[in-house]
């Protein structure tokens, strides 16, 4: 359940053969729910992505203006009686120039079982915790998969077990019990945007004796009342995010992933008052260096009906401080980030969302675009465009300096 | 009987001409007001005291060309105290949606909660609700064409009483004072038996004539509550109309706040 790199590489032909396959899934999903067995539920998305560059890399096995790549991501519904699901979510990607990123992973894969205020879910599976919109500091449960998508929105699966308790007025808590920590895995040096140094993220260390067998706890309390909504979160255990230690040889440097045990205190905040939404999140981290902080704040506001027109237009405005000594991989440590979110409220689901993310003391910037709109029923077309401008060469977004690029995407639904 | 209503008739249309007719004076328009407000919170009360229930909901809308788009869409709602009702409404398609889920708490003072979960990421959001004039789903209805009959942010006047394809109707308008609204009155034809509603027009900020909203295919649940099998709602102005139909109304199931907290939003379903 580990990335498994594929062997091969996807042509044109391929991707059509995956769509074939996602057609053929259809009507056997359409077949069932058969009256014999439990019910249950085949449903999914497959797709094609095309990523066009703006520059010539800046290495040689790096794909030059045009890579392309697609995605089939199945998902398995059980239900046994009314109270107990088993659900499974399947990714399979296939990159044309970057092994790293063609790889088939488990999402999720658990057993659900709700019992009124007691719900319990056991397996792989997906968790968010977070108000925030540019940086999701708090959310600490799943490894964030760069490879699918560099916006961190994507997650691998883990496995737990974690029982949420819904306490009624008082709001939510969750205890969460972990173990088989995920690596973080890095774009190889023939993807792009690419590292331009050897991550060996196959041979991590980590402090904990059991590595990524440690046990790792979590909980997590979160209430709303009225206009406000807080959570308290507290994980220890091993670290998401590693840090990078140097080392190999002059010729070929190497960076060795170095997962150290944690213990995270998380705060979330939101007051949404009217059209206004008042947002901050705060975390403070021992275990990886000194002891640190860091926070994001910030507000989305919403004009409804824009000039009389169905349009609605969102303003974000966030700032984030990291207090970590190690900024080398830290893009946040300092920065403000401006965002513009259109949704068009039509039949067709038309939303874009645009954002830049500035530095304020360094030359670093990180511009971002995200629009996404239905086609028929069932397919969904969509424009991802990414900026990276860096003047710092100790940053790691100048090692992307040369890789702005736009994605066209095209999903379907099944 | 047929007596009475003749003269209820006479006496609706004096009242629609003194009101359309005559500026009233202050005492008049406080009396029209009060019983505008009653008519409402009758119509609001019968409308209430199911307890729980769900239901399955098609989407159909039509463009000015006549075609349609489908989508499918689940309900729940639960009674949580007199002041407030909690609702779930579950999106089956179109499926690159397939799975959200909206969860709105109402307050009798017309204040609302909503929470929406977007199962792509996994994460729930506390949203501003003041949007209350934006389409829900790229549809004709607007998200406060779906709250509450009643409401304190409303102010309500009585305009008659009226024959509506041969059934005998109260006629009110409400004058909506809450903000994001988008409209500057609705009236409403409301039937004098069973308080039920049976259309609603909508003039915008403006004051010009926006939507026509038809409820028909009533039927009786639980012993108590009417509920509506079809809704039909045309912008006058675009000549674009959705229609919304309920099916597999299910009432008093046993549904707690459980089913309704932010929890149940990201239970697999």
């Amino acid at each position: 359940m580990t990335s498994v790199a594929l062997p091969w590489v996807v042509s044109a032909k391929r991707s059509r053969w995956l769509l074939a396959t996602a057609c053929w899934i259809t009507q056997v999903a359409r077949a069932g729910p058969s009256p014999l067995a439990a019910q249950w539920e085949l449903v999914g998305s497959a797709g094609t992505e095309a990523r066009v560059f703006f520059a010539d890399p800046l290495v040689e096995a790096q794909p030059g203006r045009l890579s392309t790549s697609a995605k089939l991501q199945p998902e398995l519904t059980i239900g046994l009686g009314d109270d107990i699901t088993l659900r499974g979510i399947a990714l399979a990607r296939a990159d044309q120039s970057d092994p790293q990123r063609s790889y088939v992973d488990l999402r999720e894969a658990l057993v659900e079982w709700f019992g009124g205020r007691l719900t319990t879910r056991v397996g792989i599976n997906t968790v968010f915790w977070g108000v925030t919109e540019s940086r999701h500091l708090v959310n600490i449960i799943n490894q964030t998969d760069y490879l699918d998508d560099l916006d961190g929105d994507e997650k691998f699966g883990q496995l737990m077990a974690l029982g949420s308790y819904d306490a009624g007025a008082f709001g939510l808590i969750d205890v969460f019990v972990m173990t088989w920590a995920r690596p973080q895995t890095y774009p190889g040096r023939e993807g792009r945007p690419g590292i331009p140094v050897r991550v060996l993220d196959d041979s991590p260390t980590y402090e904990s004796e059991h590595g990524e067998w440690n046990v790792d706890m979590a909980a997590r309390w979160s209430s709303s009342l009225r206009e406000v909504y807080g959570a308290l979160s507290y994980f220890r255990g091993t670290a998401r995010d590693p840090q990078l230690i140097p080392g190999g040889t002059l010729a070929e440097p190497t960076l060795r992933p170095r997962y150290d045990l944690i213990r995270q205190m998380g705060l979330e905040l939101q007051w949404t008052r009217g059209a206004w939404l008042w947002k901050a999140e705060s975390i403070v981290r021992s275990g990886q260096g000194p002891t640190f902080a860091a926070v994001t704040g910030g507000f989305e506001h919403t004009t409804f009906g824009l000039l009389d027109s169905a349009l609605d237009l969102g303003a974000i405005l966030e700032y984030s401080y990291d207090g970590r000594d190690d900024l080398t991989y830290n893009i946040h440590d300092n920065d403000v980030f401006g965002g513009l979110r259109l949704s068009f409220n039509d039949v067709q689901g038309t939303e874009v969302l645009a954002g830049l993310l500035q530095d304020v003391e360094d030359d670093v910037t990180l511009g971002t675009l995200e629009a996404s709109r239905r086609l028929g029923l069932s397919w969904r077309v969509e424009l991802i465009g990414r900026l990276f401008r860096s003047g710092d060469d100790q940053d790691p977004v100048y090692w992307f300096r040369r890789d702005d690029y736009l994605q066209t995407s095209l999903e379907y639904h099944f | 009987m047929s007596a009475q209503r003749l003269s209820g008739c006479a006496i609706g249309v004096v009242c629609g001409m003194l009101f359309v007719g005559v500026a009233p004076s202050p005492a008049q328009e406080a009396a029209l007001a009060q019983r505008g407000r009653e008519i409402a919170l009758e119509a609001d009360r019968r409308a209430r005291g199911f307890g729980d229930y769900q239901a399955q909901m098609e989407m159909i809308l039509i463009d000015r060309r006549g075609e349609e788009t489908r989508r499918e869409l689940e309900l729940f709602s639960l009674e949580v105290s007199p002041d407030e009702e909690r609702s779930l409404i579950y999106f089956h398609s179109p499926r690159d949606v397939r799975g959200t889920g909206l969860l709105t708490y109402s307050f009798r003072d017309g204040d609302e909660e909503q929470w929406l979960y977007l199962p792509a990421l996994r994460r729930t959001k506390r949203i501003a609700a003041s949007g209350r004039s934006s389409p829900f789903m790229g549809s004709e209805f607007a998200y406060e064409d779906l709250a509450p009959m009643y409401s304190s942010q409303y102010a309500y006047s009585y305009v008659g009483e009226e024959e509506l394809e041969g059934t005998r109707c109260f006629v009110i308008e409400r004058y909506p004072s809450y903000e994001g609204t988008g409209y500057r009155r609705q009236r409403l034809w409301i039937d004098t038996e069973e308080y039920r509603v049976l259309q609603v027009d909508s003039w915008d900020l403006r004051d010009r004539p926006l939507k026509t909203l038809t409820l028909s295919g009533y039927e009786r649940y639980a012993d108590s509550v009417w509920r509506p099998a079809e809704a039909h709602m045309i912008n006058n102005r675009t000549n674009e109309a959705t229609r919304l139909r309920w099916y597999d109304y299910r009432f008093q199931t046993g549904l707690t706040e459980s089913d309704f907290s932010r929890a149940a939003l990201g239970r697999v379903r």
